[in-house]
């Protein structure tokens, strides 16, 4: 069957293929390094900010404006979605294998709400005159 | 080695005399709209299987393969316009408005990327089709940040790229492998290692 598959790859096609996965692992390693462990979760709605949160705290916060409602539910330091108004619901999976997001390079976004949830206040960021310790020493730190 | 007679340079060569050219316009909707239909069945079969990543957009995007062909076969002008009619008819459809914003934008920008990789005559419909898969995402990705605001949303460029890599290849040997059935791949596309494959 797979006899028909030869005689169309081209050597440009390689060249393409080879950038892009050159351009992933660089993405990558931008995206995935290990975070200052925040303290604060700062949600976003359109754009605009719609309040700060302390993970210090167990809490549930409702999230609502024009676009739709959103649960925000903040557990043992992690937050994540609980609940959504969304068609799609791909916010609810978001992280959740993780027990949610805790590091500064992690966010919840629910499009069709218009939802951003991010984590800041790390140790070297300011912390928006919060005075709060943040949590454990951060492991990896530096890649 | 055969030479298909009728490629898509010359399917609509100024040669030909007025009612052959309107014969083969005619035959040119009439297949393009086939193609439409055949799109929304597709973006409805996708519908169907769920596939939730966390990430919005990671999927086949086995429409994008009918583009490719298209692109191909009737040639850059009835491409487009199949892909934007199948933009507009899946987002009324089944996505809703907003998350048609999502695949205009990255319908344009594959599209774009595609006809330029064809163009360039170094690619073949694999690279052509990976290409576009993945800046059908990033096309995405730069709406979705607009809209929120936010730049954090392209640490999902990772994600999606890859996503896009593999739907990309495996569509674009599909659509090689279809073109190579129908006598219509271009004949600039020599592939590695060839004068030994006698077809």
């Amino acid at each position: 069957m797979f006899k028909e598959w030869k005689g169309i790859i081209r050597k440009a096609d390689l060249v393409l293929l080879f950038l892009i996965l050159v351009f992933c692992a660089a993405t990558s390693v931008w995206a995935y390094r290990a975070g200052d462990t925040g303290s604060v979760v700062r949600v976003e709605v359109d754009g605009a900010e719609y309040g700060t949160y302390l993970l210090e705290e167990d809490q549930v916060i409702e999230i609502r404006s024009d676009y739709g409602t959103n649960q925000l539910t903040i557990q043992d330091g992690k937050a994540f979605m609980s609940e959504a108004s969304c068609p799609d619901q791909y916010c609810l999976e978001q992280h959740r294998s993780e027990g949610g997001i805790s590091r500064s390079n992690q966010t919840l976004i629910c499009l069709p709400n218009r939802v951003v949830v991010s984590v800041s206040g790390g140790s070297s960021e300011d912390t928006d005159g919060i005075d709060v310790i943040a949590g454990s020493p951060e492991q990896g730190k530096d890649l | 080695m055969k030479k298909a007679e009728n490629t898509g340079a010359n399917r609509f060569r100024p040669g030909l005399n007025r009612a052959e050219r309107s014969r083969k316009q005619a035959s040119g909707v009439a297949l393009s709209s086939v193609l439409v239909a055949l799109t929304l069945i597709f973006s409805y079969v996708e519908m169907l299987i769920p596939f939730n990543f966390g990430v919005p957009g990671i999927k086949l995007g086995l429409s994008n393969l009918v583009v490719l062909v298209a692109l191909y076969v009737l040639g850059p002008g009835y491409a487009f316009v199949i892909n934007m009619v199948r933009i507009m008819l899946s987002g009324l459809l089944f996505s809703g408005l907003s998350a048609m914003l999502y695949s205009l934008s990255g319908g344009l920008l594959s599209f774009l990327v595609m006809l330029v990789l064809m163009k360039s005559r170094l690619f073949s419909p694999v690279g052509v089709s990976l290409g576009g898969g993945v800046f059908h995402n990033v096309g995405q990705l730069l709406v979705a940040a607009l809209v929120t605001e936010t730049v954090k949303i392209f640490l999902y460029l990772p994600v999606l790229t890859v996503a896009g890599t593999v739907t990309g290849t495996l569509l674009g040997f599909a659509a090689a492998l279809i073109l190579r059935r129908m006598g219509r791949l271009p004949e600039w596309n020599v592939p590695m290692g060839t004068g030994t494959d006698t077809d």
